[in-house]
């Protein structure tokens, strides 16, 4: 039997494998990603994106991201330094004419708008003369050149403006709409009766994260809480066109961070956080995006903060916890790549600005006073080279490197330099069997082996309640049907089976959610029967964590009894079938009659001897069960908001997470795999008829 | 003198006996009668719906409309309807109320502008005028009449029509109110209307995946049983392989794949690829186990002493020996697809709004609010179980017909 088991599992296991490749290599294929979404969030800068990109590995090749994705299932084996980069400093368009760092300007073409009265605006939109056609907006709007716009308008003091803009689509079926608001404040030293100006910033980005189509605009309109007259007086676009620095120098493949510096004492670049997107200033060093969080790091941890979180946030916190507690990798050396212009040595001053002690370092205060300063300084030797400062050292020095907030570079002589990839590193190769990596979920922000580990213990314990309910009573109900053959009882019972098999088993959930709501709508809520009033979907009631251990174990298996009802109704009626048509079989065999003969009692004959044979292909038919099961239940856990694999499964398919969707495909391969073999197994074990060494199973 | 009789029995052919045994098995007749009303209603879909599947001319949610059968007075007349409007009471729920004689005056209380000043009685009739429509079921005959030259006939077979099985007469245009035999949506469309129009996605794809699995699990079937060894071997790790995998899982995954504006028919076509992908191994594993029992045959045997080549063997001799049972299985396996792309519609990742399709249709259903207040919108899933116990009925029948060992005249 061993043998056969080891048999069976290497042929399964590779063969999950193969499969996971096939949906990797097709997913990546695709060229959907997760990021996608995440791109129309104007909160996340392109830079960080990339940087998240780079980070996950989405810069390889797909083959060898398939396989270090199996790499980290298998064993977490890593054979050189771990580098987590900070800031690549590469320009995300890639429509720029010319990729050199560093200094950008945004600028701003007006535009021509007919010189028109005001309007009265009220609450109902109205559209803005000179931009209600189409064209007119077009050429505003025109995503190809420009990726904002702005409208300078003059509108009642202290009212809220709110520009609609709606787009239409050739090929969808109705328009789209959304809005945007701004204040219209007076202007800080004007007289009082003096008319609001609003400052309308339209990121286009942030049109489209809204669904509204930028190439297709329809209408823009205007409207207002606080009537009043309105008038357009400037319309720009803001061009993304860079200024460039002086193209002297090497034209580099990728963009770098330049810094000039002219020798005066005290000059330094500074490189700090910043939390919200900025408007029309113009970009340059000091506001470059760079991954803190990589930085932060806390040193005692606050125990997590699990109340009145659902399932997700709660093992989100928990994985967060276990990260901040020193699961991470830990990095050792702060490494970037230089180039110095010209033939002499310099010496480079990084000041690294960090919180004090004790300071929490998600408070976002930007710039605060109260910041610890740590110089460090670098030796540069003319050409290209690469620096690495140790943590440890700087940490000695006083920084607080689990809150940084800024870098400074300064050099006490001119000198042009130019930077490049800024790491975190982490030297040395380790080794971890035990928890397979299957990466990190971008859309949970959490690791996906935490995440699903949750969601697979809920899914198998709905599985192992229904398979035992549908064993319990399909074994009667088919011995009752054989026993009553073609009478009343028999004939209801294979009725309500066939049905049964027939019915698709999201209609037989909803139906039985349907019931549900009507069976709480029935029932007062304070009453006897108050155990009745099931609830409508969810694994926890809003007080689960106020109960006791009884408390919460009851909450859950009330939680469970509909989507169990439905997965024993849906299994029965194909078992329970089966259950009789072997019974039936088994009542002709000649035993029965010998043993009938032999003066045996009809009860003890039909129980007894018929039951323990006709068992045999149920127990095959029940194997097969779970693995039909674990691909089944996805459909209840939907509806019924159980939080399962299934439910996670569809989520990650919606939002192209492909980390999640390969490990819940493997996951559930391989426990599909297992769930065969067993029902193999238990078939061998109880069938002295078959033998496994042989082609027989 | 003649043949004794037992002879004149024992020469009807296999086809004839089958086709007696299936005509007495009552169930699999009632399926069958059943399905071929399903599918006469599908392929005259845009006859007999009395809308088209976008037209939204009411507000959501509409009841099933009344049909009266007397009039104010009393007397028995031939049906008609109101056109009903939405009052929304104290506790914020919707009711519809029919602009009959009765409730003009509450409904111009409760409404004020938007009631209807007088109380029109729509006569409900078969063969009314209706929307404009593209006759597609009539496209074919009217090729097939100007291939047969007969160019006159062909002409008189219209393009456009606007007769429709039943609906509203009384002159209505498009200001009437739409009829709902079975309600309306969330937006407003009618629903039988869009069941009808559903239909032609929800019965289709079963074949359509079916055709696919069919040639795959006939042709790989086929070839393992046949040739046996190594080859045999190997498919069948194949075939084990491919059941033995989450079917739900990969169908997710894979449809992740797809580009995310693709057209509908595009993504019709992505289903049917995707389902029968996912399902051939179930049909090549049943084939084999027949062309392995098959091979046995002394007319294979005589055909490879004639030096026939194996592959002319499986599909000249073995595969059409096969059919029997291919037919069951392959009847048994489209409501298995027809529940699968149900499925992925159900979940929104099929087809599309604004497309219709019985799972499409469901997915609204998932609200357990809408489930009560308007239970109407679960009428499509009792289709689609229509349809699959139609289909089962059907299999049963066919398998019990083709089985050699059920006898004719008794019921089992």
């Amino acid at each position: 039997m061993r043998t056969y088991a080891l048999r069976r599992l290497a042929i399964g296991l590779p063969l999950v494998l193969f499969m996971s490749f096939v949906v990797f290599l097709v997913m990546g294929w695709s060229g959907n990603s997760a990021f996608d979404a995440l791109a129309a969030d104007p909160s996340i800068s392109p830079q960080i994106l990339n940087l998240e990109k780079r980070n996950q590995g989405l810069h390889r090749p797909l083959v060898l991201r398939y396989l270090y994705w199996l790499r980290g299932v298998c064993f977490d084996l890593r054979l050189a330094p771990q580098r987590r980069v900070v800031a690549d400093f590469d320009m995300e368009a890639k429509d720029l004419p010319q990729r050199h760092a560093v200094a950008a300007q945004a600028v701003f073409e007006p535009f021509e708008i007919p010189a028109e009265g005001a309007i009265q605006v009220g609450a109902e939109p109205v559209a803005l003369p000179g931009l209600a056609d189409p064209a007119a907006l077009s050429r505003l709007f025109n995503a190809k050149r420009s990726d904002a716009a702005f409208l300078l308008l003059e509108g009642p003091a202290g009212a809220t403006v709110r520009v609609h803009l709606a787009s239409r689509r050739p090929e969808e079926e109705g328009a789209r709409e959304a809005a945007f608001e701004f204040p219209c404040a007076v202007p800080e030293g004007s007289a009082p009766d003096a008319p609001g100006i609003a400052r309308a910033e339209i990121f286009f980005q942030a049109v489209a994260g809204k669904g509204v189509s930028v190439g297709h605009l329809t209408s823009l309109r205007v409207s207002s809480m606080i009537e009043g007259p309105l008038r357009l007086r400037e319309a720009r676009a803001r061009v993304r066109s860079y200024a460039l620095e002086e193209k002297e120098g090497r034209r580099m493949r990728d963009a770098h961070l330049r810094l000039r510096f002219t020798g005066t004492p005290g000059e330094r670049v500074s490189l700090g956080r910043l939390d919200s997107p900025y408007v029309g200033r113009v970009l340059d060093a000091s506001e470059w995006q760079v991954d803190w969080e990589a930085f932060d790091r806390d040193r005692a941890p606050p125990p997590p903060a699990l109340e009145g979180l659902n399932e997700d946030a709660r093992a989100r916190e928990r994985d967060r916890a276990r990260q901040r507690a020193g699961d991470r990798l830990d990095f050792d050396a702060l490494e970037f790549d230089a180039h110095l212009d010209g033939n002499e040595a310099r010496t480079l001053r990084i000041t690294f600005r960090s919180l004090p002690e004790g300071r929490e370092p998600w408070r976002r205060d930007p710039a605060s006073a109260e910041t610890v300063e740590t110089p460090w300084e670098v030796a540069l030797s003319p050409g290209d080279q690469r620096c690495a400062i140790p943590l440890a050292a700087l940490a000695g020095r006083g920084a607080n490197l689990r809150a940084v907030r800024g870098l400074a570079f300064g050099c006490d002589r001119a000198c042009v330099l130019t930077l490049d990839d800024l790491r975190l590193r982490q030297s040395g190769s380790g080794f971890r069997i035990g928890r397979p990596e299957f990466g990190q979920s971008v859309n949970k922000k959490m690791g996906v082996w935490t995440y699903l580990l949750g969601k697979m213990k809920n899914t198998i314990g709905l599985n192992v309640m229904a398979i035992l309910l549908i064993w319990s009573l399909s074994i009667p109900a088919g011995v009752y049907a054989a026993a009553r053959a073609y009478r009343p009882g028999d004939k209801i019972l294979t009725l309500l089976m066939y049905l049964g098999q027939a019915v698709p088993s999201f209609f037989l959930a909803t139906l039985v959610l349907f019931g549900i709501s009507l069976l709480r709508d029935a029932i007062p809520p304070d009453g006897t029967l108050g155990f009745l009033r099931l609830p409508l979907g969810g694994r926890t009631g809003l007080d689960h964590d106020a109960l006791g251990f009884w408390g919460r174990l009851l909450d859950v298996a009330h939680h469970g009894v509909g989507p169990v009802l439905v997965m024993t109704l849906g299994g029965m009626a194909g078992l329970q079938r089966v259950m009789r048509a072997t019974m039936m079989e088994e009542k002709t065999k000649l035993y029965v009659t010998a043993a009938r003969a032999r003066g045996v009692p009809e009860r003890s004959l039909f129980f007894k001897h018929a039951l323990r044979n006709a068992i045999l292909p149920f127990i095959a038919g029940l194997g097969s069960l779970l693995p039909a099961m674990i691909g089944g239940s996805a459909f209840i856990e939907i509806i019924f908001n159980y939080p399962g694999m299934g439910r996670a499964m569809l989520e990650a398919v919606q939002n192209y997470d492909t980390n999640v969707v390969m490990a819940s495909m493997f996951l559930s391969g391989i426990l599909i795999v297992a769930g065969n073999l067993l029902a193999d197994l238990l078939l061998a074990a109880v069938d002295p008829r078959i033998s496994l060494e042989g082609r027989g199973a | 003198m003649n043949a004794p009789p037992d002879v004149q029995r024992a020469s009807r052919s296999p086809l004839r006996l089958a086709l007696r045994k299936f005509a007495q098995h009552r169930l699999a007749i009632y399926g069958m009668i059943a399905l071929s009303g399903l599918y006469a209603l599908m392929i005259l879909a845009e006859f007999a719906a009395p809308y088209d599947f976008k037209t939204t001319r009411s507000q959501r949610f509409h009841p099933p409309s009344r049909i009266h059968w007397r009039t104010p007075q009393g007397r028995w007349t031939a049906p008609y309807a109101y056109a009903a409007f939405a009052v929304v009471d104290g506790d914020f729920r919707r009711h519809y109320v029919e602009a009959s004689p009765d409730n003009l005056a509450y409904l111009k209380k409760r409404l004020g502008g938007a009631a209807p000043d007088t109380s029109r009685a729509y006569p409900l009739r078969l063969f009314v005028r209706g929307d404009e429509y593209r006759p597609w079921f009539l496209a074919a005959p009217k090729w097939l009449l100007e291939k047969a030259r007969l160019r006159a006939l062909a002409e008189h077979v219209p393009d456009r029509c606007t007769l429709h099985l039943f609906g509203l007469g009384g002159g209505a245009g498009p200001g009437a109110p739409m009829f709902h035999l079975l309600g309306a949506d969330d937006l407003g469309r009618d629903l039988f209307s869009r069941i009808l129009y559903g239909s032609r996605v929800s019965l289709t794809i079963g074949f359509a995946a079916v055709v696919i699995t069919f040639s795959l699990g006939l042709l790989i079937g086929g070839v393992s049983g046949y040739f046996g060894g190594r080859v045999d071997i190997s498919l069948q790790r194949l075939v084990e392989a491919m059941m033995l995998l989450p079917g739900f899982y990969i169908l997710l995954a894979l449809y992740a794949a797809l580009p995310k504006d693709l057209s509908s028919t595009g993504r019709y076509f992505a289903i049917v690829l995707i389902l029968a992908c996912i399902g051939w191994a179930g049909l090549a594993r049943t084939v084999r186990g027949i062309v392995l029992s098959l091979r046995q045959n002394d007319y294979v045997l005589a055909s490879r002493a004639l030096g026939v080549r194996p592959l002319s063997i499986i599909v000249r001799h073995i595969l059409p020996n096969t059919f029997s049972y291919v037919i069951v299985a392959v009847t048994l396996a489209i409501p298995g697809y027809m529940l699968g792309e149900s499925g992925l519609s159900f979940l929104g990742l099929g087809i599309a709004e604004p497309y219709a399709s019985w799972g499409n249709m469901l997915g609204l259903t998932r609200d357990p609010y809408y489930c009560a207040n308007y239970p109407w919108i679960l009428v499509p899933g009792l289709f689609i179980l229509l349809t699959v116990v139609s289909f089962n009925l059907l299999g049963d029948g066919l398998r019990d017909a083709f089985d050699p060992k059920t006898v004719v005249g008794r019921k089992t």
